[in-house]
């Protein structure tokens, strides 16, 4: 594996390379525009993709939140994530009366090591937060906006939840890069599972479902596409948008976003259990639906 | 570095079998098993089978089983045990207490077990009396329950414990004429924890309350309303399941997917009053839901104790101070935030009364409880953010005080009654 220079880090940077030339206006969606003292740790805009409006959505690894100490180094806080979802729910807004294939796309450019972990963000409630960041981007992508996570760098746990996963299609660079996609680093898991760390390392270099990297994420459906040139970005987005797009408009929106990452999990034989558990359900279900159906 | 599997055919003397076709009793906690017993022609032989993480125990494994057959006189019977560590004297008191409870289903009714689980102490009460119990008497059907014997692929690779639910029980009840779609999580197995399999369950009880969402909109267009079905988690876990991490993650993204898909159709009742609590990642899938109901004794967050303390110091938060624990994350303080909308008192009852009173309303007012969500709701979440930029708390305390909470520190004292009588909530 040959090293190469990568974006961790460098959210503002990778805007650059993914927006048409010097077309990023920060803190501002359509009408609507943003206080810059809140919420720096995240990146919000306007940018121009292929020509045509989208909005970006970026973690800035160089920003601290001089409120919040816990975010610092791309550390989702309360403040940014309700800034996040503020962003998304704006984009839904200006584009409301407009057709799918004109609804702006949604770019999440994912380099985030967790969610903020302090006592004031349990005492508010960090977890509205980020839930509703969630919500936000699941109805865009309801609602017909095309939403593409790129990971140019961690995409760590709950952080990626809830900035990357709910978005239709993932990409990812690859490990060459230094992309980081996991839920805990190896020697975390052992100490947590008090599970033997020599066998979680050796695990880890075949068994997709615990493996760390973007490779193995692929494998379980869980990223669309892995981009091996950094100057291929911008070109596989507009890709992934156009194929989104496609299906959007066929009325197959359930191929693209979790659902559509749980089939791919099957078909790429990562996650071949999950589907005949479901299938399962249904089948049971079925012989008694009548009695809950018509009671 | 699989499981260890046992076989033992045992023939007694003068043996009878079980007067249930089927009976599964337990929870593979942590020194403890679940146990399948089933009619099955075997030439009056009782056949034992045993899954373990454990090796080279086989001999005591062996003693302690035909101890049980023979002491009861069992034939034509299939045992099939999940067992996680227990020490012989529990399996062999597990064993006994599946036979009785087996002898007591031809003088009990159902409907006196269902009495019995309502009195229950909900944090005491396992995942599978929860999902029974939160719905009406009878009524619970278990989908994809431990008779179908779907186990995670991924913990025998590990050499973990497997169990037939894999800690996640899923079915589908009544509330009055109301289809409920009931996930339970049982945190004595690995915590509660989401795998492939857990998400999976979570996720398919979903699909199947929008299927009788749709169903029920076509069948009664005019009278849809007091038909339609809702979905209740009974939350107990800390999030993604280590051991398959990546498909643990992947399930959370696809149950908050689900919950957007249950806007606007089905409301989704979250109710936390188990030990473990409802942390990490189901904390967000929490926070989604529409209603959530709580005991004193439920917690609920995102980052539990333990982490915090280790990623921020002891001097942020010290996880062995009980009382600070709760003040941050239980009941009380998350109905003060309005983070939560009921405190209930710790029966099954008190939940299931509560969720039903709940469903009575109509669901345009049910959604109205909702904490995130829409652009209005972000708005307040963030002015409450900036509350607490000018509060600075260093204790929830000082959140209960700014609200209106003059005496705040003996709202923990109170009984649940006295304090919702009490308190000032945001």
């Amino acid at each position: 594996m040959e090293i190469q220079q990568g974006l961790i880090g460098k959210g503002r940077e990778a805007i650059g390379i993914i927006a048409d030339n010097d077309t990023f206006k920060e803190n501002v969606i359509e009408d609507y525009s943003f206080d810059p003292e809140i919420g720096p740790g995240a990146v919000i805009g306007t940018v121009n993709i292929n020509g045509e409006a989208a909005t970006i959505i970026a973690n800035d690894a160089m920003a601290i939140n001089p409120k919040f100490p816990v975010v610092y180094f791309g550390i989702i806080g309360m403040e940014e994530a309700n800034k996040m979802a503020m962003a998304v729910y704006y984009t839904i807004e200006a584009d409301k009366e407009k057709p799918i294939e004109e609804k702006r796309p949604l770019i999440l450019v994912v380099d985030t090591p967790g969610n903020g972990p302090g006592k004031v963000e349990e005492i508010i409630g960090m977890n509205k937060a980020t839930g509703g960041y969630q919500l936000a981007l699941a109805e865009a992508r309801k609602k017909g906006h095309t939403v593409i996570a790129i990971v140019i760098g961690r995409a760590i746990s709950g952080a990626f939840l809830c900035h990357g996963l709910q978005a239709d299609n993932i990409l990812s660079l690859s490990k060459e890069f230094q992309t980081m996609i996991h839920v805990m680093p190896l020697t975390s898991i052992s100490r947590i599972t008090k599970l033997d760390i020599e066998r979680l390392e050796e695990l880890s270099k075949v068994n997709p479902v615990f493996a760390s990297g973007a490779e193995f994420f692929e494998k379980l459906g869980g990223v669309e596409e892995v981009v091996k040139k950094i100057e291929d970005m911008p070109e596989t987005i507009i890709k992934h948008i156009n194929e989104v797009r496609e299906y959007k408009k066929a009325g197959q929106a359930e191929k693209t976003g979790p659902w559509g990452r749980g089939l791919l999990g099957d078909q790429r034989g990562g996650r071949v259990t999950r589907m005949s558990v479901i299938e399962k359900m249904n089948e049971e279900y079925e012989d008694v639906a009548e009695k809950y159906l018509k009671a | 570095m699989a499981l260890n599997e046992l076989k033992f055919v045992i023939k007694a003397d003068n043996p009878k079998t079980i007067n249930t076709e089927y009976y599964h009793f337990g929870v593979v906690g942590s020194g403890d098993m679940e146990v399948i017993m089933e009619k099955k022609e075997l030439d009056g032989n009782a056949e034992v089978k045993i899954v373990t993480p454990v090796r080279g125990f086989d001999k005591i494994w062996e003693l302690v089983v035909t101890k049980f057959v023979k002491e009861n006189q069992l034939g034509d019977v299939f045992i099939d045990i999940n067992d996680n560590n227990a020490t012989p004297v529990i399996v062999h008191m597990r064993l006994r207490q599946a036979l009785s409870e087996i002898n007591k289903l031809a003088t009990v009714s159902q409907k006196d077990i269902w009495d019995n689980m309502q009195e229950k102490d909900f944090v005491e009460a396992t995942a599978r009396e929860r999902a029974i119990g939160l719905v009406d008497e009878g009524t619970f059907t278990e989908l994809a329950g431990p008779k179908d014997r779907i186990s995670s692929p991924h913990l025998p690779v590990l050499g973990e414990a497997i169990g037939y639910d894999d800690g996640c029980v899923t079915g589908v009840g009544l509330i009055g004429k109301k289809p409920v779609f009931v996930i339970s999580q049982e945190g004595r197995f690995i915590g509660g924890a989401v795998g492939e399999v857990h998400g999976a369950k979570m996720v398919g009880a979903f699909k199947l309350a929008l299927k009788a969402y749709e169903d029920i909109m076509n069948e009664y267009p005019d009278s849809y309303e007091e038909r339609r079905p809702a979905v209740v988690i009974s939350f107990e876990t800390g999030g993604v399941r280590l051991h398959e991490s990546n498909a643990g993650l992947l399930a959370h993204a696809e149950v908050m997917d689900q919950i957007q898909d249950c806007r606007g159709k089905i409301p989704v009742f979250g109710v936390i009053g188990s030990k473990v609590g409802c942390f990490g990642g189901m904390g967000f899938v929490a926070a989604a839901t529409d209603v959530i109901i709580m005991n004193e004794q439920g917690r609920l967050g995102l980052t539990g104790p333990e982490v915090i303390e280790q990623e921020m110091g002891k001097d942020e938060f010290d996880a062995s101070d009980k009382g600070l624990i709760y003040r941050t994350t239980g009941g009380k303080h998350k109905y003060i935030m309005k983070d939560c909308n009921f405190l209930v008192e710790d029966k099954v009852e008190d939940f299931r009364e509560k969720v039903q009173e709940v469903l009575k309303q109509p669901f345009e007012e049910i959604e109205k409880y909702r904490r995130i969500g829409s652009l209005k709701l972000i708005e307040e979440q963030a002015e409450l953010v900036e509350l607490a930029v000018d509060v600075n708390p260093g204790d929830a305390r000082d959140m209960w005080k700014h609200i209106g909470n003059e005496t705040a520190d003996e709202l923990p004292e109170l009984t649940v009654e006295e304090f919702l009588k009490a308190v000032k909530i945001r």
